[in-house]
């Protein structure tokens, strides 16, 4: 029964069985004992043969490399085979993450312990095996690890040992019977799975497994992350590496925009007079030509209300029929859905207006050039020479 | 920055989280740029509007200028923070704060300021104790008093505020741009 599973992987070799030729070959395996013990262990057998089957059969692709190096084990570990038929098979249907959970255990314990016992030293002649694999340094840290259950930061290095970390995590139940081992990570999953607030963390290869450098470690690397966004978002900070000089420039910054916020605030104050009984017709000529429907939390009402008292502007025929057709797209944009995502709506709008008068696409254009280069320290004077000619208009259609 | 995509799921727990012991570790911490997005025109111009509205107020309650005062400068700007951190819809540590003290902020900084002038001096400080706070915690208690309500905050989520801030600033000083120029290109034409 041994010799037919031996066999198999003596003739294709360790490293180069495939997955389902291994589940194939436990199968058989299984087939066996079923066939020739009775009794309790063949009635264990058979439940976890059937249990095995329905599991093996639906283990995903994307597990598919961590359970090579699950079954990579038991090939290597010839030797303690013969006492662990049984358990070795509770032992493999239970490390297999993302299953429903198994049938309730059989009643001894002790078969447990020295199931998740062997599954764990089972990784002992590994390092032994000098693949290459990234299994190595994956086993290597394994054992570090288990009293180690700290914070996870996404990483490529990182990616398989959280993976199979989950798988660590997600049966449950089965590790629940085995928590008298006392193993630390089987604690800390009945603790991940019960809080999910945990974040899990692996160390690195050839770096500190110490819990304390870990969080560091994690530290650190929000800490860099935040700055390299900060980085994006201030100018100039691509050449300063550090964090002092970056909090410096970041510092510098927030001032001068500030600065920036509170100079503009005094001119507002300052065009006081004016704001009385022009700033609804400003705004909704502002706002208006832009898009129509790009104030959906406001509601449809003051948008109706703006293009009425626009129009109503436009009806006395003062200026040529260059704006006409500039009505007829306005037109059209209110009657576009509202439905429609808003940054989709501003470039539709955008595009329906250019094509109707200068005035429109020109005041388009500086509208959104005074919202990019209004960054600037200087406010460039081309924005007021701009701004001239729709102010000419507007004036004339306010008479 | 696909993390940021990541973490913008977890927005809505962030008050759940917050109420969470502080022993625990927080999964995906909101990364605050993906809570609102202040680049987009939409909310500029949704930004914009709000300030219209509420600076209408505001200059028409100063209208007949009171010419013993000139706080309204002060009051535009307070009126722009406090319309900048509703549109901010209170997710970010500051625009709580701005919204929660709008009570002459600026006024409690300068007492702030004069008090710690007048403490500062008093105590004598050899040169070893500077160099207990190391530069970096120097700077990062700077960028605390700049960003509102940001004080005694830890450095990452300091950060995180840190960057929201600078990107709403941001357009708070585009959408007042914009608004000051309307204004007044309007008004050098009318009076011409």
């Amino acid at each position: 029964m041994l010799h037919c599973l031996n066999s198999n992987a003596s003739g294709n070799g360790g490293a180069d069985m495939t997955l389902l030729q291994r589940q194939r070959a436990i199968i058989k395996f299984q087939q066996h004992n079923n066939n020739h013990h009775q009794g309790y262990s063949s009635s264990s057998s058979s439940s976890s043969s059937s249990v095995s089957v329905v599991q093996v059969k639906s283990c995903s692709p994307t597990c598919l490399a961590d359970h090579d190096h699950y079954s990579i084990k038991p090939d290597t570990c010839a030797v303690p085979w013969p006492k662990l038929d049984n358990n070795f098979l509770m032992g493999f249907t239970s490390s297999p993450s993302g299953f429903p959970p198994p049938p309730p255990p059989p009643p001894p314990p002790p078969p447990f312990d020295l199931n998740s016992a062997i599954s764990r030293t089972s990784s002992c002649p590994l390092p032994s095996l000098g693949d290459g694999k990234h299994t190595s340094p994956l086993n290597n840290k394994r054992k570090t690890d288990n009293p180690h259950n700290t914070k996870d930061v996404a990483s490529d290095n990182k990616e398989k040992r959280v993976k199979v970390d989950a798988h660590h995590h997600t049966p449950t139940p089965v590790k629940k019977a085995t928590q008298a081992s006392g193993d630390d990570s089987n604690k800390d999953n009945s603790k991940t799975c019960q809080k999910p607030d945990y974040i899990h963390v692996r160390a690195r290869r050839g770096q500190a497994t110490d819990s304390h450098s870990l969080a560091e470690r994690v530290r650190r690397e929000k800490i860099s992350e935040r700055m390299k966004f900060l980085q994006d978002l201030v100018p100039g900070c691509n050449k300063i590496t550090g964090k002092a000089g970056m909090l410096d420039e970041i510092i510098n910054y927030v001032q001068s925009l500030q600065r920036q916020v509170e100079f503009l605030s005094m001119k507002l104050a300052a065009v006081n007079p004016r704001l009385d009984f022009n700033i609804d017709d400003l705004f909704a000529r502002e706002v208006f030509p832009a898009c129509a429907a790009s104030f959906p939390a406001v509601g449809m009402s003051p948008d109706m209300a703006n293009p009425a008292s626009y129009l109503h502007f436009n009806s006395p025929p003062q200026i040529d029929a260059g704006i006409n057709p500039q009505d007829i797209s306005l037109r059209r944009s209110i009657s576009a859905p509202v439905s429609m995502p808003e940054t989709f709506l501003d470039s539709s709008c955008f595009t329906q207006s250019l094509p109707s008068s200068t005035w429109e696409g020109d005041f388009q254009n500086l509208y959104s050039v005074a919202f990019d280069q209004a960054r600037a320290a200087s406010f460039p004077s081309q924005l007021f020479t701009g701004l001239l000619e729709p102010n000419n208009l507007k004036m004339e259609m306010e008479m | 920055m696909s993390s940021l995509q990541s973490n913008a799921d977890s927005t809505n727990s962030e008050p759940l989280q917050r109420s969470n012991p502080k022993k625990r570790r927080k999964i995906g911490h909101t990364n605050s740029p993906t809570l609102v997005p202040w680049r987009s025109d939409t909310q500029q111009r949704i930004y914009s509007s709000k300030l219209a509205h509420a600076l209408r107020h505001v200059l028409r309650r100063n209208h007949p200028p009171p010419p013993a005062k000139s706080n309204t400068g002060r009051e535009v700007r307070e009126t722009a923070d406090r319309v900048l951190a509703a549109t901010a819809k209170g997710r970010t540590r500051w625009s709580r704060a701005i919204l929660a003290s709008p009570l002459n902020r600026w006024k409690l900084r300068r007492m702030h300021k004069k008090v710690r002038k007048a403490a500062t001096g008093l105590a004598k400080r050899s040169p070893e104790t500077r160099r207990r706070l190391p530069v970096v915690q120097k700077k990062a208690r700077v960028l605390g008093r700049l960003v509102p309500g940001c004080r005694k905050l830890s450095f990452p989520n300091l950060l995180e505020e840190a960057t929201d801030y600078i990107s709403a600033l941001e357009m708070q000083v585009r959408a007042m741009t914009a608004l000051t120029e309307l204004l007044t290109g309007g008004t050098s034409h009318a009076s011409a």
